[in-house]
C-alpha cells in the first residue's frame, strides 16, 4: 500500500446542485460520521435536522477517548447529540477507561434515552474482560439488548443468554437471575472462564431455565454440573446428551427434545410428556416402535438421519395415533415410512417419491398441509405432486420451495403444466403455494409465470429471497407481481 | 484464476477475473449461496450498480486485489482519515454524484476497503468546516429555525474546542 498522504483540499469540494449526502441511508451517514473527530461530529449535527436527530446509528469511534483524557466525556454525554439514536455502537478500547467512566456512559445512555427509541447498544471493545460487567448490567435495566461483540447479554429483563467460547461474564453472571434460555455455541476449546460463566448461569437460574440450546463441535468436551432439579422444556443439542442423562436431569417437563438419539437413551424414560421430538438417528439400534413406549404422548415428530440405515426397521409398521405433524428428510424417511399416522395433518418431507405418495395417501387420509423442498421440476416429481393432490382429499395447502439452479424455461413449463392439471381437476380445493427462491436471473420470466397464476386453485405464489443478497432494489420487479390479482408477496 | 461475468444495472457485461470480483463479499455470497459455479458461463446481475460505477469499482478492486483482507483488529483501530493513499486520492477525484454512488456501491457489494476510503473522503470534506460551509459543499438546505439553530449551538457550546 502506498502511504503518501493527501491534502484534503485536493478533493473536489465544489458545491454541486444536488444534495447527494442526504439521500444516503442512515447507516452510511453513520459510517461517515465514524471517521469524524468529536468536533466535526458536533458541527455535522448542526448542519440540518436530519443529521441532528436522524443519526440513528451513532457510531462513536475511539476518538472519544480524547474526551476522557480531557475530562470532557461526562459533560459531552450529558448533552448528547444522539438523543434520538435507536442503535448505538461504542467502539472504544474500554480497557483504557477507568470503570466509573464506563459506568457513567452506560448509565447516561440508559437514563437519557427513551427505551422505545434506543433498542440496542453494541459495545465493541478491545479488552472487555477487564471491565466489570456486573455494575454495567445492574444499571442496564431498560435496554432490551446489549451486545458485547459477538456475545449477547440482556439485563434483568433478560430471558436469553447466548454464550460463545470466549464469553466471560465474571461476577455479572450472578446477577442474571431471570434466565430462561441458554444458548451455547462453542466453536473453540473452552476456557475455564467460560465454563465458570456457564456454570454460574445454570446454578443461578436452574429453577427458571426452560431451554438449553447447545451446538458446536467442542460440546462433547464440556463438563458442567447440571442441578438435578432442572425442569427443562426444550433441549436442543447436536450431540448426545449423555451428560445430562448421567446427571439424572428431570425432564418430565421437557415438551420438546431436539437431539441425536441412541436407542438405550435413558433420557427417554424421563420424558413421557414430551410432545415434540426432533431426532437425528445415528445408530442402528433405533426403531420407530420405541416411540410409543418412550413417548406415548408425542404429537410432533421430526426424523433426520446422517446414517444410512438399511436393515434396522421393524417388519411391522408402527401405528402412532397421536402424531399430527411429521417431518422427515433423506434417510429419516425410511423411519417415517415405517410409521402409520392415521391422524397426521401436516407433512413435511423431502425428497419426494412414489413410495411417499402411496404411503401417506393410504395411511394418512387427514393430511391438510404438505410442504416439500425439492427439485419439483422433474416429470416424476410433477406426477407425485399431482398424485398427492388427488389422493389427499382433505388437502388444503401445498407448499413447495424450489431452489435456484433450474433454468427459467423449466419453471415456466412446470407451472404451465400444473396450471393445465388444475384446470382438469376442478374439484381440487387446495391452496397451492410455490415458493420459488428469488433468483435475479429468473426474474424476467417470473412475470410470465405469474400471469398464469390466475386459476382459483393457485391462490398465491410466494416469493422468498432467503439468500443474503440485498433485495431492496428489486422491489420494483415484485411490485409488478403483487399488482396481479391473487398474488401475495411476503418476506421482503 | 477463471473469469466471471458481471452485469450492471444498465445491462453492460463485465468479463472480469474471479479474484477481482471476489473482493466483493456480496458477489462471493451470491456465488456461494446461489449455486453459481466457477467456470459456469453465468452472468451475475448487479442491479444496484450502473456500468460507470461498476467500471470504477472494478478498477479499484484490480488495484487493491493483493491488499490483505481487513481483520477484526482493523475495526478496533483508531479511525484515521489521513491515511488515504495517493492512488486512492487520485482515483476519488470525482464529482460528488460519483463519489456517493461509489459509497452506495461499496456498501451494496460489501467491499470494506472501498467503503472506508470513500467515507474517509467524505469525512475529509466535512472536517474543519463550519455548518454553513458543509451545507454549501453538499448543497444541504438548512431546515433549522433560527431558534432551533441557537438551541443546538448552545447545547454543543460547552464542548466546542476553544
Amino acid at each position: 500500500m502506498i502511504n503518501k498522504y493527501i491534502n484534503k483540499s485536493t478533493i473536489n469540494m465544489e458545491p454541486e446542485n444536488q444534495n447527494f449526502i442526504s439521500s444516503l441511508p442512515f447507516e452510511m451517514i453513520g459510517q461517515i460520521a465514524s471517521f469524524l473527530d468529536h468536533q466535526s461530529l458536533l458541527t455535522f449535527s448542526r448542519v440540518n435536522s436530519l443529521f441532528y436527530s436522524g443519526l440513528s446509528y451513532a457510531v462513536v469511534s475511539k476518538s472519544w477517548y480524547q474526551f476522557s483524557r480531557n475530562n470532557y466525556y461526562h459533560r459531552f454525554l450529558q448533552k448528547d447529540l444522539m438523543l434520538h439514536a435507536k442503535h448505538i455502537v461504542l467502539s472504544i478500547d474500554w480497557s483504557l477507561f477507568e470503570f466509573p467512566c464506563t459506568e457513567f456512559i452506560i448509565s447516561y445512555l440508559i437514563r437519557g434515552q427513551s427505551p422505545s427509541k434506543l433498542q440496542s447498544i453494541r459495545l465493541e471493545f478491545v479488552k472487555y474482560k477487564e471491565i466489570d460487567l456486573k455494575n454495567m448490567l445492574m444499571i442496564a435495566n431498560q435496554i432490551r439488548v446489549i451486545s458485547f461483540g459477538y456475545q449477547k447479554i440482556n439485563s434483568s429483563h433478560l430471558k436469553t443468554v447466548a454464550l460463545t467460547t470466549s464469553t466471560n461474564l465474571g461476577n455479572a453472571a450472578n446477577l442474571l437471575t431471570g434466565i430462561q434460555k441458554i444458548i451455547v455455541r462453542p466453536y473453540g476449546p473452552f476456557t475455564a472462564d467460560f465454563i465458570e460463566t456457564l456454570q454460574t448461569l445454570i446454578s443461578t437460574n436452574y429453577k427458571n431455565l426452560r431451554e438449553l440450546d447447545l451446538e458446536g463441535p467442542f460440546l462433547e468436551t464440556m463438563y458442567v454440573d447440571f442441578p438435578r432439579e432442572m425442569k427443562l422444556q426444550l433441549i436442543r443439542t447436536t450431540t448426545s446428551i449423555t451428560q445430562l442423562m448421567e446427571e439424572g436431569i428431570e425432564l418430565m417437563f421437557a415438551r420438546t427434545l431436539k437431539c441425536s438419539v441412541i436407542s438405550e437413551n435413558p433420557v427417554w424414560r424421563f420424558s413421557p410428556n414430551t410432545l415434540c421430538l426432533s431426532i437425528n438417528i445415528e445408530t442402528e439400534d433405533w426403531r420407530p416402535s420405541q416411540i410409543p413406549i418412550f413417548f406415548p404422548n408425542l404429537a410432533v415428530m421430526e426424523l433426520t438421519s446422517t446414517y444410512r440405515q438399511t436393515e434396522l426397521y421393524d417388519e411391522q409398521k408402527v401405528t402412532l395415533n397421536n402424531i399430527v405433524a411429521l417431518k422427515a428428510t433423506y434417510y429419516g424417511i425410511k423411519a417415517a415410512l415405517n410409521c402409520i399416522c392415521p391422524n397426521l395433518e401436516t407433512l413435511e418431507i423431502r425428497p419426494l417419491s412414489e413410495q411417499i405418495n402411496r404411503h401417506f395417501s393410504k395411511y394418512s387420509p387427514k393430511i391438510r398441509y404438505i410442504t416439500g423442498q425439492d427439485n419439483i421440476l422433474e416429470d416424476r416429481k410433477k406426477g407425485i405432486i399431482q398424485g398427492l393432490i388427488i389422493n389427499n382429499k382433505m388437502l388444503r395447502s401445498m407448499y413447495f420451495s424450489h431452489n435456484a439452479t433450474a433454468c427459467v424455461c423449466d419453471i415456466f413449463e412446470f407451472v404451465e403444466d400444473m396450471y393445465e392439471f388444475f384446470e382438469e381437476q376442478k374439484y381440487v380445493k387446495a391452496k397451492i403455494i410455490f415458493n420459488f427462491r428469488a433468483n435475479i436471473k429468473r426474474k424476467r420470466s417470473l412475470s410470465k409465470i405469474i400471469s398464469k397464476a390466475t386459476h382459483e386453485s393457485i391462490q398465491y405464489f410466494e416469493f422468498v429471497d432467503s439468500s443474503r443478497i440485498d433485495v431492496s432494489n428489486n422491489v420494483q420487479i415484485f411490485i409488478k407481481f403483487v399488482e396481479i390479482q391473487n398474488i401475495r408477496r411476503q418476506h421482503f | 484464476m477463471p473469469n466471471i461475468k458481471l452485469q450492471s444495472s444498465d445491462g453492460e457485461i463485465f468479463d472480469t477475473s474471479l479474484d477481482i470480483a471476489l473482493c466483493s463479499l456480496t458477489i462471493k455470497t451470491m456465488i456461494d449461496d446461489c449455486g453459481i459455479d466457477e467456470g459456469e458461463d453465468t452472468v451475475v446481475p448487479l442491479p444496484n450498480v450502473n456500468s460507470t460505477i461498476l467500471r470504477k469499482v472494478l478498477t479499484w478492486a484490480q488495484y487493491h486485489k493483493d491488499d490483505p483482507q481487513p481483520t477484526e483488529d482493523d475495526d478496533s483501530k483508531e479511525k484515521r482519515t489521513d491515511d488515504i493513499s495517493s492512488w486512492d486520492a487520485d482515483f476519488l477525484k470525482v464529482d460528488q454524484g460519483t463519489l456517493f454512488e461509489l459509497i452506495l456501491a461499496a456498501n451494496y457489494l460489501d467491499i470494506k476497503g472501498l467503503l472506508d476510503v470513500t467515507c474517509k473522503t467524505v469525512a475529509n470534506m466535512i472536517k474543519g468546516k463550519t455548518p454553513e460551509e458543509i451545507r454549501k459543499t453538499f448543497n444541504i438546505k438548512n431546515d433549522f429555525t433560527p431558534a432551533e439553530e441557537e438551541q443546538v449551538r448552545k447545547e454543543n457550546e460547552w464542548c466546542e474546542e476553544k
